[in-house]
């Protein structure tokens, strides 16, 4: 048995992260993130109940329900569907204390970690970088505690802000190198 | 032409002297010049040749409605730049230009030559001509083609970039005139959020002729263009020409960002151009007018130009187009140019074709001269116009008459209003037709669609007051839409009139009366198209190709329609127009493109494993946007010899492969099983806890259009894997007969494809390997059998290991969270030296699944292949308590009959001979009548011979039997049919080393 310790790369592990670092536009991956997935419709009877257990409550539709000490984020993504992003080392408690709650409820709980790099976007010009990619209005229509599920460029993307001065992209892991490659060429007239 | 002392609101910097080079010579300009407005004062003429019969051309406008001055610019360079008008383009520091026409030059045009033919090629001459005989059209277009088109496309590669921006407004303004001006600043100040745009480098439109005589006019417009800056709530676009408006307010725009530079100056960091992509609550179109032309014959020559270009050039750029001068039109402007003319030293002659009732007294007492109930019949000239013949004139009902001819006029510049046409192709773009207005002798904008506004001279507000007013009313009237408020009442304008009088066609010399000058078309090709019976506007319009040029007869369709009107005695409203479509002016392909290019075209996906690949020097192919390692060669090695290497390491000892892009779906709910059991073909009632099945899943129509192994997690939790390719669609055809057909199902679906990565440890000794890396699974075959899985703990990591196998070996896969896919590949690598691992590629795992006859969905099938063509039917459950989705089609006579194309297997008489896929089959050598087609075909290095798959009509009926399969080469070569496994039919490697 191979004695080595098993190494945890996120999907752009490998990129230069100083590539955009300028106050005008800066960009770097969240490598300490855990990503669950719980599918639960809110009324399913013993739903409210069952995320109670968790410390959580249903967020509105494209809503965040915030546990700020936990750094847990509960985003909508569907009516049935919540993105819980939380710190990678309390994922796995997280899971068992979820599957343990919705037991007997027609529920999921799915681990999808590795399916996502989560970028934090900010610099005094990221709207104008990324209204060149993305055709939602990120700068008119997301305000804090607002999720949406769009596009950037042609990878599908999940965009949140939780604070004034940057906003947070999900990419999809086999997604993340082309995603940071376009927003390293949108950006380079202000990098 | 002569550049006059300063005029009060010239865009010129006298300080800044440019230079530019026009066919080989240096003249010189001033910053601010358009190209047009340099041209013409260092009397550059001809700017160009007509399109068919190669006719001097001079510059004819000034702006976007220029039929004539197309140039090209930087050519043959990195920044060759095709078709530019040159009324458009601001001249820069070294620019270097050429005509976009002339065949073989721009002095000497081979088509003038044939001048004396010219009368023989009115419309249709091709139609007509060149139809025969019928063989000779290859000869004929290689010629026609010589002769014809502007400019020549880039040879180099484009040394500039492009990008799309989008936005979203409150309210679009589309441009920058008086109405734009006021509109947007009424809408700004009522609280929406604006964006306003307009095509020439600063705002103000036409308006800047007016400030330069109007004080009122000039205070206002700078106190509102200041008041526009300082808006917080406005962003203002110049150089940006909105060139298609979309259903729901989809505003499409151009902006030229360093166009205007001089090419040393532009920062390569910045796009060339940009498109907007403007999502607009409310658009107002303030998009102004094109004045017309008027029709007489040899109205084409140089030195003949719009009254309102000639209004701009001077006092835009100072530049006096000419100093012998008549005014010809039909409206009040004219007297207008007149007088500001006179304020310039020159004494024009205006013709008026209209009865005006106008007191021209204190024009005439200035020196003009005044003409009314008189038109020009006739210009003359051969470069350039000199003179005009001019006659009075009548009209009765429809028609006009030459009364009397009066006199011949010599001149250097003739200045024409034949009227203003509303620009309205914005508004026509989502299918408006423009309504025809006896009062202003034009196309109005219908306005009919929701949420759009048009305000302005495209209103037919002549005069800046009116427009200023117009555009407070439109912005209004969009706040009120938008339930905000105006910040002070708008009142809508009653609109001026310049008495403009009706369409003024002679019918003199209508061989001569050019109406498009751009395409050559003339008022005799529209009156031959009517009498050869094209009746609509539309037909017409491509008989004659009035309008067909690049720019889409701004000045010359309204006019061919007129034309079309006096021929036929139909009233215009009637003839209608024809159909405005997008786009409104040319647009660049590298802007249609934008940053979307190389790499970027389409997204490069990858797995966790990608940078180890590149490292061990894979050569990739793209599989569904996956980049997949397609072969790994070493040294000098070629796909072949790399493939035969990897499948022998597969076949005989251990191999690798990177199998993360599989499509996988995690399907849990109390229904799951009965989902599955409905979208596969085959039974999945038994399926227990740590077993995997293989499943084919058909459309309704009974026909394959996925496969994959599904593991059982728990009963209520399936993980299913799909094709690379086939993933998206897969869980799209989940969702939809989920939501739309069975929702009463307790299942959800999620994509967790990139969720887990996935290392296939392939070959006899994988099971050597296994034991190595994971102990927490036991690995014999008796407790780990074929198409089973288990959950464990591979180098350290939590791991879900299925035993599946596309290679006829024994497998594993080694399933992972994506974020230890690398370490577990190259631990995987690394610890798998021991028994020569080898990473393969998909070339190899083509090769190894076609020995062992295993499908791939998209190769194999084309969407017209059931369970049974495939000779699957061991799949197909038909007893289930619920119908899957296509069986109903299965049992469909068509479906269910024995001879249909079936899957075989091939084997060519020659083993060295490897058929190409898609290689047609035939029963007989002579038979022209296809049976089939191959669909995979390689070069086996296990059974060291060809091997290949085909669907073949009747084909199971037919094995053992000679077939001929006849490649495009032309041979015909005998091929056996047999089953298609064609390797290990005992399965036993199946189990690999005990």
């Amino acid at each position: 048995m191979a004695n080595v310790e098993p190494v945890f790369e996120t999907a752009l592990a490998h990129v230069d992260t100083s590539a955009m670092s300028e106050p005008d536009f800066n960009v770097t991956e969240v490598r300490d993130f855990a990503c669950v997935l719980l599918r639960i419709h809110p009324q399913t009877a013993g739903a409210g109940a069952a995320l109670a257990r968790l410390g959580l409550a249903f967020p509105p539709a494209l809503g965040i329900h915030a546990i700020p000490q936990q750094r847990l984020l509960m985003k909508w993504i569907s009516p049935d569907e919540y993105l819980v992003t939380l710190p990678v080392t309390d994922k796995a408690a997280f899971i068992e204390q979820a599957e343990t709650a919705f037991a007997g409820l027609f529920a999921a709980v799915v681990d999808n970690t590795g399916g996502y790099s989560l970028l934090r976007i900010g610099g005094g010009q990221r709207y104008a970088v990324l209204s060149k990619l993305c055709f939602y209005d990120l700068k008119g229509n997301l305000p804090v505690g607002k999720v949406v599920s769009t596009a950037l460029a042609k990878a599908p993307a999940i965009f949140y802000r939780v604070q004034e001065d940057e906003l947070y992209c999900l990419l999809r892991g086999s997604f993340a190198d082309y995603g940071w490659k376009i927003l390293l060429t949108a950006s380079a007239e202000f990098l | 032409m002569k550049r006059l002392p300063p005029q009060p609101c010239e865009r010129i910097n006298r300080k800044q002297r440019l230079s530019f080079k026009w066919h080989g010579r240096w003249y010189s300009g001033f910053a601010g010049d358009t190209l047009a407005s340099a041209m013409l004062v260092n009397d550059v003429t001809p700017v160009a040749r007509s399109f068919k019969y190669g006719r001097r051309r001079g510059i004819m406008a000034a702006g976007v409605e220029e039929p004539n001055a197309l140039v090209t610019l930087e050519s043959g360079s990195h920044h060759h730049t095709p078709n530019v008008r040159a009324t458009d383009a601001e001249l820069y520091e070294e620019m270097q230009v050429q005509a976009a026409s002339g065949v073989p030059s721009l002095e000497h045009d081979i088509r003038a030559w044939l001048k004396p033919l010219h009368r023989f090629m009115s419309a249709g001459f091709y139609y007509k001509t060149f139809k025969a005989p019928k063989n000779w059209w290859p000869w004929y277009e290689k010629g026609l083609r010589r002769f014809s088109g502007f400019s020549a496309a880039p040879s180099e590669p484009d040394a500039e970039h492009y990008d799309h921006q989008y936005h979203h407004a409150d309210i679009a303004v589309v441009g920058a005139g008086p109405a734009g001006m006021a509109a947007a600043l009424a809408a700004a100040q009522g609280g929406a959020r604006v964006i306003l745009l307009d095509e020439r480098p600063a705002p103000g439109g036409e308006m800047v002729s007016d400030c330069a005589t109007d004080q009122q006019a000039r205070q206002w417009f700078e106190a509102t263009r200041q008041a526009l800056e300082t808006q917080a709530n406005v962003s203002i676009l110049t150089r940006t020409t909105a060139y298609a408006l979309h259903d729901y307010n989809l505003l499409l725009a151009l902006e030229r960002r360093q166009d205007h530079l001089a090419l040393k100056a532009r920062n390569p960091q910045h796009s060339r151009q940009r498109s907007h992509r403007i999502r607009a609550r409310q658009v107002i179109l303030a998009t102004g007018s094109h004045e017309r032309p008027l029709l007489f014959a040899n109205n084409d020559l140089s030195g003949i130009m719009l009254a309102s270009a000639v209004r701009r050039y001077l006092h835009e750029y100072a530049v006096l187009c000419g100093d012998e001068v008549v005014i010809a039109g039909n409206n009040d402007s004219i007297y207008v140019l007149a007088s500001e003319l006179l304020n310039a030293g020159v004494r024009p002659v205006v013709v008026d074709s209209r009865d005006s009732s106008l007191d021209t007294a204190a024009l005439q007492q200035r020196g003009a001269v005044v003409r009314t109930n008189h038109a020009i019949i006739e210009a003359v000239g051969s470069s350039r116009v000199t003179a005009v013949r001019i006659a009075e004139i009548r009209q009765t009902g429809n028609r006009w008459d030459i009364v009397s001819l009066k006199e011949t006029l010599p001149c250097n510049l003739v200045a024409l209003s034949g009227g203003f046409s509303p620009v309205v192709h914005l508004d026509c773009h989502t299918g408006s037709r423009p309504v025809f207005s006896g009062e202003f002798q034009a196309f109005m904008p219908a306005c009919d669609r929701p949420n759009r506004f048009v305000a302005g001279s495209v209103n037919a507000h002549p005069d800046w007051a009116g427009c200023r007013d117009d555009g407070m009313h439109a912005a209004a009237s969009a706040l009120a839409a938008l339930a905000l408020t105006p910040s002070s009442p708008a009142e809508k304008p009653r609109r001026k009139s310049l008495g403009t009088g009706p369409f003024l066609y002679l019918s003199h010399k209508p061989d001569k009366v050019f109406l498009d000058m751009q395409n050559d078309v003339k008022a005799s090709d529209i009156a031959q198209a009517i009498a050869e019976n094209y009746r609509s506007i539309e037909h017409i319009k491509r008989y004659t190709a009035l309008g067909f040029g690049t720019d889409q007869g701004k000045t010359g369709n309204v006019n061919g329609i007129a034309v079309a009107s006096a021929v036929t005695g139909i009233p215009m409203e009637q003839i209608g127009t024809t159909t405005f479509r997008p786009m409104y002016t040319p647009v660049t392909m590298g802007a249609l493109a934008g940053e979307e290019t190389g790499l970027l075209y389409d997204p490069q996906r990858f797995t966790p494993m990608q940078h180890s690949h590149v490292q061990a020097g894979a050569q990739f192919e793209v599989v569904g946007q996956w980049m997949r390692p397609w072969y790994f060669p070493q040294g000098d090695e070629d796909l072949h010899t790399a493939v035969a290497r990897e499948c022998q390491a597969a076949r005989q000892s251990l191999a690798m492969m990177d199998a993360s892009t599989l499509g996988k779906i995690d399907i849990q709910g109390p229904d799951a099983r009965e989902l599955l059991a409905r979208v596969y073909t085959n039974a999945w009632a038994k399926l227990a806890p740590g077993k995997c099945r293989y499943g084919l899943m058909c459309d309704e129509n009974g026909m394959i259009i996925d496969d994959g192994v599904t593991a059982c997690v728990s009963d209520t939790h399936f993980i299913m894997t799909t094709t690379t390719g086939g993933a998206a669609r897969v869980y799209a055809h989940l969702e939809r007969w989920h939501q739309t057909e069975w929702p009463e199902l307790r299942v959800c679906f999620t994509s967790v494809t990139d969720h887990w990565s996935t290392t296939a440890v392939v070959g006899p000794k994988a099971r050597r390997l296994m034991e190595k890396i994971c102990s927490d699974i036991d690995f014999s075959v008796e407790a780990f059998p074929f198409m089973d899985w288990r959950e464990g703990t591979v180098l350290g990591v939590p791991a879900r290991v299925m035993r599946i196998s596309f290679s006829g070996e024994l497998s594993y896969e080694i399933n992972v969270q994506a974020n230890y896919g690398r370490y577990i590949w190259d631990q995987v690598h690394e610890i798998g030296q021991a028994w020569n691992i080898t990473p393969y590629g998909t070339e190899s795992m083509h090769v190894l699944r076609a020995e062992k006859g295993y499908i791939i969905v998209g190769q194999d099938t084309d969407g017209s292949i059931t369970p049974h063509d495939a000779g699957m039917g061991w799949a197909v459950a038909r007893n289930k308590p619920y119908p899957f989705i296509g069986l109903r089609s299965l049992s469909r006579s068509d479906t269910a009959r024995a001879d249909r194309k079936q899957l075989v297997g091939l084997l060519t008489a020659d083993p060295d001979t490897v058929l190409p896929e898609g290689c047609q089959l035939v029963r007989h050598p002579e038979d022209s009548a296809m049976l089939g087609h191959v669909t995979s075909s390689y070069h086996s290095p296990t059974l060291q011979r060809s091997i290949a798959m085909a669907v073949v009509r009747n084909g199971f009926a037919l094995q053992g039997e000679t077939i001929y399969a006849r490649p495009v080469s032309g041979e015909t070569l005998p091929v056996l049919i047999r089953d298609t496994n064609f390797y290990d039919a005992g399965k036993e490697q199946l189990d690999g080393e005990r």
